[in-house]
């Protein structure tokens, strides 16, 4: 009872260093309103407005019908350029699709002599590149087969095949990239605040002042743990109601409460791993390296980019250990597919055990720094 | 039994710069770029802050040292500290990834050192208005990371970009380093090409130490 009341107390100490500090309050509400609209405009998850040159040497019906086929919000309007501008401004990154129409295309394709068109791609331009050059081609065959049906009915496809996307029929990746960003604030901020926390204390020598009251390192450890794990889900249930809801308009399948209740255990993990790092560094610089160190690799590969599937099979299992992989899975579900505890119950409790794990790793380190300071 | 239609014209997909279309040609310039803008900023900015925080800037309230003097007296080190961050990856690309620089070696090495001036003058601005050393580690996470990922050109191409990441975009100098660094090692250019970028990316440089000195009191009320 006692154990719980200190922490709550010094807790409470955590919360009001944090309200003082007013450039932190504003870049926290940064974090978890403008930096998530921004991120759901970037649409990093499909093609959209993608740059697009073309080069028409044949000026005829059908080389123009292809140039119009290609349209928003997919393709930004085709601008008109000359052939031999076609490196230089492919170099400067000005397009990634260069379409090239050769001399007499169309009456190549009546008399059946079926031309080539040229498609250039940057293949600097990753994720575009791979699925736009998929969207072009399928753009140019149909329209070639719909002109050549028109002028001499071209036999149809035997088989026609509809596709139906479940769980997001627009495919918005807004949707997607909102909550990411979200996950990513939080990894971001739970990480950095425990960490600095500690940090700081050790740098003022503040922490020799707990020392020598009658408080437990176990004690100082859960205080920081909560009090900044209660800011941030403040902080994430308000962007889900006011930002992702509100503001984007992006309908929540699931239950809000149960993926705050997995944001919890999410920040348990990372709280603990911020303190981990906190008691590793001995300077705040320190910990910006090693902050950015685990970071990086935790976003990065945490599923929201590229799906597991894709990945080397040996990172894939690897990757089974990252909470933040499950934390993803876990958000993805709730908030998309409405899933319920049933479903979910199992990243939470990997989540659970992770975090687990890493606060009795912090908590050893941290009662061997605290008293050995 | 009709015979499937043949199709009645070819598309010839090229992909220039990368023609097994292997990510690695792409993203290790990227990193490259990406590293080079978030090392030295968090560093730049908590090195300033340090000082505020714990006491020691009374140094330059109480000596004839000017705000400038200060500020690139801080800067030069991490610039030093970036180029040999740079030369160690340049190093690892070319012995680890097998990833060939296909264009001129002087025009990268000119844009980096331009870079890491701008990328630490970054930090610089971000320690001027921050007072304790959390929200400068914070604000350089949050105002490096997501533009350096998001909106610089590593997921989606700055020419696609709309709204305000596309602004967001457009000022952070990583959006005018990384077509160089992808352009010097994939693309096979040289100064003719990228003349316009590295110009683009000196421009922070004063206007990032222009902000920073304006925002930093020689005297804290």
């Amino acid at each position: 009872m006692r154990t719980l009341a200190n922490i709550f107390w010094l807790g409470t100490k955590e919360l009001r260093s944090f309200m003082r500090d007013f450039v932190l309050l504003g870049l926290v509400i940064y974090a978890f309103s403008l930096a998530i609209i921004a991120q759901a405009q970037s649409r990093a998850q499909e093609v959209y407005n993608a740059s697009v040159g073309t080069v028409d040497e044949d000026h005829s019906e059908l080389s123009r019908r292809i140039i119009r086929a290609f349209l928003p919000p997919y393709f930004q309007t085709p601008q008109p350029i000359n052939e031999r501008d076609i490196v230089p401004l492919m170099n400067a990154g000005r397009y990634t699709f260069v379409i090239d129409i050769p001399p007499n295309f169309a009456r190549d394709v009546l008399a059946g002599r079926r031309p080539a068109i040229q498609l250039n791609v940057d293949a600097t331009a990753m994720t575009q590149a791979g699925i736009g050059s998929g969207y072009a081609e399928e753009i140019i065959t149909t329209e070639v087969r719909n002109f050549l049906s028109r002028s001499e009915r071209a036999p149809l496809s035997p088989v026609n095949l509809v596709v139906r996307i479940a769980f997001n029929p627009n495919i918005e990746s807004a949707w997607f990239s909102s909550i990411m960003g979200i996950i990513n604030s939080i990894t971001m901020l739970a990480i950095i605040l425990a960490g600095a926390a500690v940090v700081r204390e050790r740098e003022h020598g503040t922490l020799d002042h707990l020392l020598v009251m009658p408080l437990t390192p176990f004690e100082i450890a859960m205080s920081k743990i909560w009090a900044n794990g209660f800011v941030i889900i403040v902080a994430v249930a308000l962007s889900l109601y006011f930002v992702v809801r509100g503001l984007l308009g992006i309908p929540i399948a699931g239950s809000v409460p149960l993926f705050l209740l997995g944001a919890a255990a999410y920040l348990f993990f990372a709280t603990a791993i911020g303190l981990f790092l906190g008691t590793v560094a001995r300077s705040m610089p320190q910990l910006g390296l090693l902050y950015l160190l685990v970071y990086l690799p935790l976003a990065m590969l945490s599923g929201s980019n590229t799906p597991l599937e894709s990945m080397p099979r040996w990172l894939a299992t690897i990757l089974q250990a990252s909470p933040t992989v499950h934390f993803v899975s876990l958000a993805q579900a709730i908030l998309y597919r409405g899933a319920g505890f049933t479903v979910v119950w199992r990243q939470l409790l990997i989540t659970l055990v992770m975090g687990g794990l890493f606060l009795a790793l912090a908590l050893r380190r941290f009662r061997r720094v605290v008293t050995t300071v | 039994m009709q015979p499937v239609a043949l199709p009645s014209a070819d598309v010839a997909v090229r992909f220039k710069y990368n023609q097994n279309f292997e990510s690695v040609y792409a993203m290790v310039p990227a990193q490259l770029a990406l590293e080079l803008a978030l090392w030295p900023a968090i560093l730049m900015a908590l090195a300033v802050v340090r000082e505020k925080e714990l006491g020691s800037i009374t140094n330059l309230y109480v000596t004839p040292v000017t705000r400038l003097e200060f500020l690139l007296g801080k800067q030069i080190p991490y610039i030093a500290l970036g180029m040999a961050n740079f030369a160690i990856m340049f190093t690892i690309s070319l012995a680890v990834f097998d990833v060939p620089l296909k264009g001129s070696f002087s025009a990268l090495l000119l844009a980096s050192v331009v870079y890491v001036t701008a990328t630490t003058a970054y930090g610089m601005l971000i320690s001027a208005f921050a007072r304790t050393q959390i929200a400068a580690l914070f604000g350089t996470a949050i105002l490096t990371v997501l533009p350096a990922t998001m909106f610089a050109g590593m997921m989606v191409p700055v020419s696609s970009l709309s709204g305000m990441a596309r602004i967001m975009g457009r000022l952070f100098p990583m959006s005018y380093f990384l077509p160089i660094s992808v352009g010097t090692f994939t693309k096979g250019l040289g100064f003719p090409d990228l003349a316009v970028n590295i110009g683009t990316l000196a421009l922070f440089i004063p206007a990032l130490l222009t902000l920073s000195l304006l925002l930093l009191r020689k005297q804290e009320s």
